[in-house]
């Protein structure tokens, strides 16, 4: 993935690092960069994640030094000592975090002497390099999470005693995972009917508090590749053990999965674990029951093609395939994983269904997806809002799970966990019947054409 | 042909000592223009605004048979994702730049770009836009597009933006005009059978660019329309109209005066066609121009019986209003909010310039020491100001409305509603009214205080953070 790129999905490393600031309460980004860099972020980072908000200091409000020719030439340090000296005099945070752009990193500007002195004089001050040019969104999500747990020392008092019980998440990338917030409350909800105590880290009421508890967690989750160097960090500091997941988990099956091996390695009690589990199983059957008369009607079992992050589109073909009856037929990676990790995940996807190897492509160009697409032969796209124009011309269903999402609307919607899956049950079939209503409408434009009628 | 001689254009601070932050009286600021004096400040802390890059992408994203190719690290294309969602087109690339290339040049990532776009789409042209990367970094690009451009035998126009030497975004258009004036001027153009008249477009909403045209069309105006909705031959019909209009003057000011300074076409110096006054002006300064008079006149007169119970029922009277829009389209909106029997009691503008002369002298006789906002975003200082005057309503665009409903202010946006022309003055009175009516939710921001400000910063003066800029 290293050429050039048709309307990239993955935006970069400061607009990774940026959004991930913005996820955590009272975190307040500045930018050290040119003036438009922030409202990039804006417009294709997050009013394009299902036409996210500018937040509590988003959008228009991010502060950003704005550098300009004088700046290129001469350095930008002091502007940004100013920039950061008034930025706390202006906007209410309990923390900043500095993140460069290219053309201060091109430049040479030393940010670090810069918070330094912040530190000194008591703000809470921190830092990152974060340009764009060093790599994409999911990049600028690992890179600022492993210098924000770095440096959370110096912006706040952290309790390192164990608390029982006490779980983090990550690996959830905010606006790029267009349901994190959602996403983040499921697996909550969840690991809190097992009497557990879970800091999303990211979301409503997730801030500097819950930061500062983050060394004193007994387990750290991790959900995708993106949040394992900050968990491999945090078990040779702290000593705290991770699990790590390739997806996060979709539908009973999984879930229940899951639940079990984060039982098993904090040593719950089984019998409540069971019960919680049969509760659940309950309640998902249910509804899924509730499904089949449609299911069957309208012939539900696709031959799909999923395109999006490892995480999200391994999680969600797992449930579609192995619970809900749907053939796998072309997986497309987005997000740049490690040459290591594509074989891992490849294996994954090879054995979901013994009868059908789908085939496994790791690209983010649109012009490739498509052409990819217009040979797979499928009845099903599962993917983003970019994927619109080729559903459109192929003339088959588009389940939206991937970033971007431009026409549609999310606030707390997920897809993940035992709710999830049915919220994704309801969206899909919803997609799949009003494909099928809209064939009612042709045939009837065709009756109304008078050659037809003169045939008939 | 002086503007097309230059291979860059002149940033809009050189060409027509443009600033982007003022907050203070419009007759210290009409004095500096007229003593060509004009004092460039900047801001010790600063928030987010749109940049050149931004502008240029937004041009470009109206022509259709085009592909846009972002010469950069992959984020300079973001906005790609929200401009291919309201433009017409939807073809972009980033060349991708790496750590790498910015030392050792992104030659290759642009070929493949181009060749890649091209096969795929075959399309009639391809624009780079350039970036801070490339700008820094001084690549010299047009010896890849000039060898491609005769292999692929297509046009392939290099914007020569660079993100930084302007503060201000409206310099977008200069450029992405100057690119494609020089890409024309070699151009055959067939004369046409038909007499037109040229009118560009820029920012304006679809509903807006809708009404317009309806209006020219209805006085029997045939329209060369661009950049938004429009194809790159376009570009070279507009050399050979009768005139040129612009919906806003000063965004398409480069290009309006470039085609009367190289090809004798006239531009025709006009407002923003923004309720009723402004609206005939408009109409009437054209059908002058055009010889159509007559049916300029018929339609305008239709219109005054059409909109007298509107402009009766003077939905606005006693309401004090605040406007963040570009200088000529706020100071239009103003004339429509008056007429409508209400007060505009402040106004944020992204810049302001030479060009705005005019408007700063209307404000200056119409009212008594106002003060006028000169800042692209910068919500702080907007909210500073806003927590002063407390106006009754608030009327602005894309991202900048939130920051004035959570102060509690009843926001009209004219982001999607259209305002523009005589239809626009029912529209607007309509959305108008109901921000009025019901302010349950701009009540529901402020009692939740949700805005991120420092409790002191609003006991300071607005323009705390502008200083004059020492060189």
């Amino acid at each position: 993935m290293e050429e050039s790129i048709e309307a990239s999905r993955n935006s970069c490393a400061l607009h990774g690092a940026i959004q991930t600031i913005q996820g955590i309460e009272g975190f307040i980004p500045i930018i050290h960069s040119t003036a438009g860099c922030g409202i990039q972020q804006y417009l294709g980072g997050i009013k394009s994640s299902g036409c996210s908000g500018s937040g509590y200091s988003g959008g228009f409000a991010i502060p950003s030094s704005n550098v300009a020719e004088k700046q290129v030439i001469f350095g930008g340090t002091s502007r940004l000592r100013e920039q950061i000296k008034n930025t706390v005099k202006v906007i209410k945070g309990d923390a900043y975090v500095v993140v460069t752009g290219c053309t201060t990193e091109l430049v040479g500007d030393d940010i670090f002497a810069m918070t330094k002195e912040s530190l000194e004089q008591g703000y809470p001050v921190i830092a990152a390099n974060t340009p764009g040019f060093k790599g994409q969104v999911h990049f600028g999500y690992e890179l600022i999470l492993k210098s924000i747990l770095k440096q959370l020392g110096s912006i706040t008092t952290l309790s390192t005693e164990k608390n029982k019980g006490l779980i983090n998440i990550f690996g959830i990338i905010p606006q790029q995972d267009i349901y994190w917030r959602g996403n983040l409350e499921e697996i909550k909800r969840i690991l809190e009917s097992l009497g557990l105590k879970v800091n999303t880290l990211f979301g409503n009421d997730q801030g500097i508090k819950e930061w500062g508890q983050i060394p004193s967690a007994e387990l750290n989750l991790v959900f995708s590749t993106w949040g394992l160097t900050s968990a491999q960090y945090l078990e040779e500091t702290y000593g705290t053990p991770f699990i790590s997941l390739n997806n996060i988990p979709v539908g009973f099956k999984d879930t229940a999965d899951f639940v079990e091996i984060v039982s098993a390695k904090l040593n719950l009690n089984q019998d409540t674990v069971n019960e919680y589990i049969k509760k659940e199983e309950k309640y998902t059957n249910y509804y899924i029951d509730n499904i089949l008369d449609i299911y069957f009607d309208y012939n539900f079992q696709k031959e799909f093609a999923i395109i999006g992050d490892s995480s999200t589109a391994l999680g969600i073909s797992r449930f579609l395939v192995k619970s809900f009856g749907l053939i796998p037929k072309t997986i497309i990676i987005t997000d740049n994983v490690a040459e290591d990790y594509r074989q891992k995940i490849e294996v994954e996807f090879l054995s979901l269904l013994p009868s059908e190897e789908p085939t496994v492509y790791f690209i983010d160009d649109l012009g490739q997806i498509e052409d990819i697409l217009k040979i797979s032969n499928i009845d099903l796209i599962i993917g983003s809002s970019l994927e619109k124009r080729i559903s459109k011309n192929l003339n088959i269903p588009l389940q939206i799970i991937s970033f971007p999402l431009t026409d549609k609307v999310i606030l707390n919607k997920t897809y993940v966990g035992f709710k999830g899956s049915l919220t994704l049950l309801e969206d899909l079939s919803t997609e799949i019947l009003s494909f099928e209503k809209n064939k009612i409408i042709k045939v009837e434009n065709m009756m109304q054409s008078p050659f037809i009628n003169a045939i008939l | 042909m002086d503007l097309l001689e230059q291979k860059n254009p002149k940033t809009r601070e050189k060409r027509l000592d443009t600033i982007s932050a003022f907050l203070g009286d419009v007759s210290n600021l009409i004095e500096d223009i007229e003593k060509h004096d004009v004092k460039q400040r900047i801001r010790t802390f600063s928030q987010s605004y749109y940049d050149e890059i931004l502008t240029v992408f937004q041009a470009l994203s109206g022509i259709k048979d085009a592909v846009i190719i972002v010469h950069g690290p992959v984020g300079c294309a973001a906005s790609g994702l929200h401009y291919s969602q309201i433009g017409r087109n939807s073809r972009f690339y980033v060349t991708n730049l790496k750590e790498r290339d910015s030392i050792m040049g992104g030659d290759s990532k642009l070929r493949h770009a181009i060749l890649a776009s091209y096969n795929r789409y075959k399309p009639s042209a391809i624009f780079i836009v350039s970036t801070p990367v490339v700008a820094i970094n001084n690549d010299e690009i047009t010896a890849i597009t000039r060898e491609l451009e005769g292999e692929l035998n297509i046009d392939i126009i290099p914007i020569s933006s660079d993100g930084f030497k302007s503060r201000t975004a409206i310099n977008g258009y200069d450029l992405v005009f100057h690119a494609i004036a020089r890409y024309t001027r070699n151009k055959k153009v067939a004369a046409s059978q038909e007499k037109y008249i040229n009118l560009i477009s820029l920012s304006e909403n679809k509903d807006d660019l809708k009404e317009l045209i309806n209006l020219l069309k209805s006085i029997g105006l045939n329209l060369n329309i661009f950049p938004q909705f429009s194809n790159i031959d376009n570009f070279s019909i507009a050399l050979k109209a009768d005139f040129t209009a612009a919906i806003n003057s000063n965004e398409g000011n480069y290009f309006g005066q470039l085609l009367e300074e190289s090809y004798n076409i006239p531009f025709l110096k006009t407002k923003p066609p923004v309720g009723f006054q402004r609206t005939a002006d408009w109409l009437n300064i054209i059908s002058e121009a055009t010889g159509t008079n007559d049916e300029a006149s018929k339609v305008i007169s239709e219109f005054k019986v059409i909109l007298k119970n509107t402009f009766n029922e003077k939905i606005l009277s006693d309401k004090k209003v605040y406007i963040n829009l570009p200088a000529s389209v706020a100071i239009s909106v103003s004339t429509l909010v008056e007429e409508l029997g209400g007060e505009v009691v402040g106004i944020t503008t992204p810049n302001i310039d030479d060009l705005g002369k005019d408007d700063l002298l209307y404000l200056k006789n119409s009212r008594n020491n106002f003060k006028l906002h000169v800042a692209d975003g910068q919500p702080f200082e907007e909210g500073n100001i806003l927590n002063r005057i407390k106006p009754d309503l608030y009327i602005g665009n894309l991202g900048k409305n939130i920051w004035a409903a959570r102060q509690g202010i009843p926001v009209v946006s004219l982001n999607s509603t259209g305002i523009y022309g005589f239809n626009g003055i029912t529209k607007f009175a309509h959305v108008v009214s109901k921000a009025l009516k019901n302010k349950s939710l701009v009540n529901h921001f402020s009692e939740n205080k949700r805005l991120p400000y420092v409790y002191t910063w609003f006991n300071k003066s607005p323009n705390w953070y502008i200083k004059q800029e020492v060189k």
